[in-house]
């Protein structure tokens, strides 16, 4: 072998090493990878461009310091990763960790990082540490939104098993009622009872009440179904507003009565408005059947006033327990109510549906109340121009 | 008989009664402690809803136990629609809708030797 043949196979070497060096530099940009090295003596780095490039730094204003790498970690995530790499020194075992970092101001990236440390052959020291770095910023921010959706969706189950149980102990109630009823009374007609006049009224009275509780209940949860479908559309007329809320009490008046509460009325006449009038009578009696649910045995005003800026003001007061500051938007939501669900019956649906009713009349709804002080729920409708919305 | 509902506690009463029951009724757990302590008698069973304001079944059911050692000898059957898995330490459960021969049995099943 002469020289000659040596020195040309070593050039023809030094052109496959650049050679792959090059396709290597490539394969790591294109991964968006980066591969680093530190000398555990002079604490000095080295690192690929690419590296430099995913942590935000140029290759001239690089000083090949650690602090400079160091300084990019989200300060969240830095004593986890400097406690993977100690530990992966002192068992002699490769770390593997995500992390993010800040390469630039309103930047966040994750990075897959894995590295190992290499020990001095004589004294068995920790000599250099090597890696390399993954950009996952994607695969991260996909598996953050796929955890978030299923989130989202064991919600939306438990929501709907939590109201499947509600509606089932609500319906059942009044028909827990009837039942009995109607078994006593077959019971005293197989035994050939007078019954009187006042306990058959009482009776017809009692089961006409429970079979209204139940259609409300039915209307409640198909109006949850319409909202959910995107489907629940209003059909605005032309109307007395004043007549449609004097009738909507009037309807509630038997329960207002029978939870002890004094109704107070103050409406003004003659207000017209385009409204959907069974909607806009199911706002009112929605409202008035919440404050008896709360205020029990105190008196509840109900009040229309003049329209004033284009809309007029639908408004129901009552004296009860009262709703909390930090409740208040809440509690427009579905399945929420001001108290827990031991203490108040309902499906928790009743100011949902309202606020429902009232967007689509392009109107809107709010609560003032302080706990222990009473509530009044105000319903601001437009009266001029109306248009139906789905 | 601790019930809220007043339709289901009228009835309650009228078929307990019927049957020669004497029969004590409370709309919920506060007004039932109320007349428990201060009753000139125990009742020998306790008829409880679950779901009612002011003080629910549960939270009655933990505060007899604790009133006093005959108190917490009461038999209490529950009744409800859904019955709360959590709930231990009593003689029944009635699910809702419940019939009269239900209940006159669990009733009976009660009743000491005459």
């Amino acid at each position: 072998v002469t020289l000659e043949t040596m020195d040309s196979e070593l050039k023809q070497a030094e052109i496959r090493l650049r050679q792959s060096q090059e396709s290597l530099l490539f394969a790591l940009e294109s991964a968006r990878m980066g591969t680093w090295d530190i000398d555990l003596e002079t604490g000095k780095v080295s690192c690929s461009d690419s590296m430099l490039d995913l942590w935000g730094l140029s290759r001239e204003g690089f000083k090949g310091e650690r602090p400079e790498l160091q300084s990019k970690v989200h300060p969240e995530d830095l004593e986890n990763m400097c406690a993977a790499v100690d530990g992966a020194i002192r068992s002699r075992s490769v770390y593997d960790l995500e992390y993010r970092i800040l390469p630039k101001p309103g930047v966040e990236r994750w990075v897959n990082s894995r590295g190992r440390c290499t020990y001095d052959p004589g004294s068995d020291r920790p000599s250099r540490l090597s890696g390399v770095v993954f950009d996952v910023t994607r695969q991260k921010t996909e598996a953050l939104e796929r955890a978030r959706l299923h989130d989202l969706s064991e919600c939306a189950v438990k929501a709907r098993d939590n109201l499947i149980s509600i509606s089932a102990h609500e319906l059942l109630t009044p028909v827990s009622g009837s039942k009995l009823q109607m078994e006593i009374l077959k019971l005293k007609l197989d035994q050939g009872v007078d019954l009187s006049r006042k306990e058959l009224v009482r009776i017809a009275t009692q089961t006409d009440e429970n079979l209204d509780r139940l259609s409300m209940l039915i209307n409640d949860m198909l109006d949850l179904s319409r909202i959910n479908l995107g489907k629940f559309t209003i059909k605005p007329q032309r109307v007395n507003l004043s007549e449609v809320i004097e009738e909507a009490v009037e309807r509630s008046r038997l329960l207002v009565e029978f939870a002890g509460c004094v109704p107070k009325i103050a409406i003004v006449p003659g207000i017209e408005a385009e409204v959907d009038q069974y909607r806009i009578g199911q706002v009112v009696s929605n409202l008035i059947s919440n404050a008896c649910r709360y205020a029990y045995g105190k008196p509840i005003l109900i009040e229309l006033s003049a329209p004033e800026n284009g809309s007029a003001r639908i408004s129901v007061s009552d004296q009860g327990m009262g709703i909390r500051q930090e409740d208040h938007a809440r509690i427009f939501e579905r399945f929420e109510r001001a108290a827990t669900l031991d203490e108040n019956a309902g499906l928790g649906l009743g100011l949902f549906i309202v606020k429902q009713i009232v967007d689509a009349h392009l109107g809107s709804v709010r609560v003032e109340s302080e706990l222990g002080r009473g509530a009044r729920f105000m319903v601001d409708l437009p009266v001029r121009q109306q248009r139906g919305s789905g | 008989v601790i019930e809220d509902d007043g339709v289901i506690r009228d009835a309650l009463r009228e078929i307990l009664e019927m049957s020669g029951y004497a029969v004590d009724t409370a709309i919920h757990g506060a007004d039932a402690l109320e007349k428990v302590r201060t009753g000139e008698i125990l009742p020998s069973l306790i008829l409880l809803d679950l779901n009612m304001p002011v003080m629910p079944g549960k939270e009655f059911l933990e505060k007899l136990r604790v009133e006093s050692e005959a108190h917490a000898r009461i038999p209490v059957v529950l009744m409800s629609a859904v019955p709360d898995e959590n709930i231990t330490g009593v003689a029944g459960i009635l699910r809702k809708p419940v019939g009269m021969k239900a209940i006159l049995e669990r009733v009976r099943s009660f009743q000491g030797p005459a």
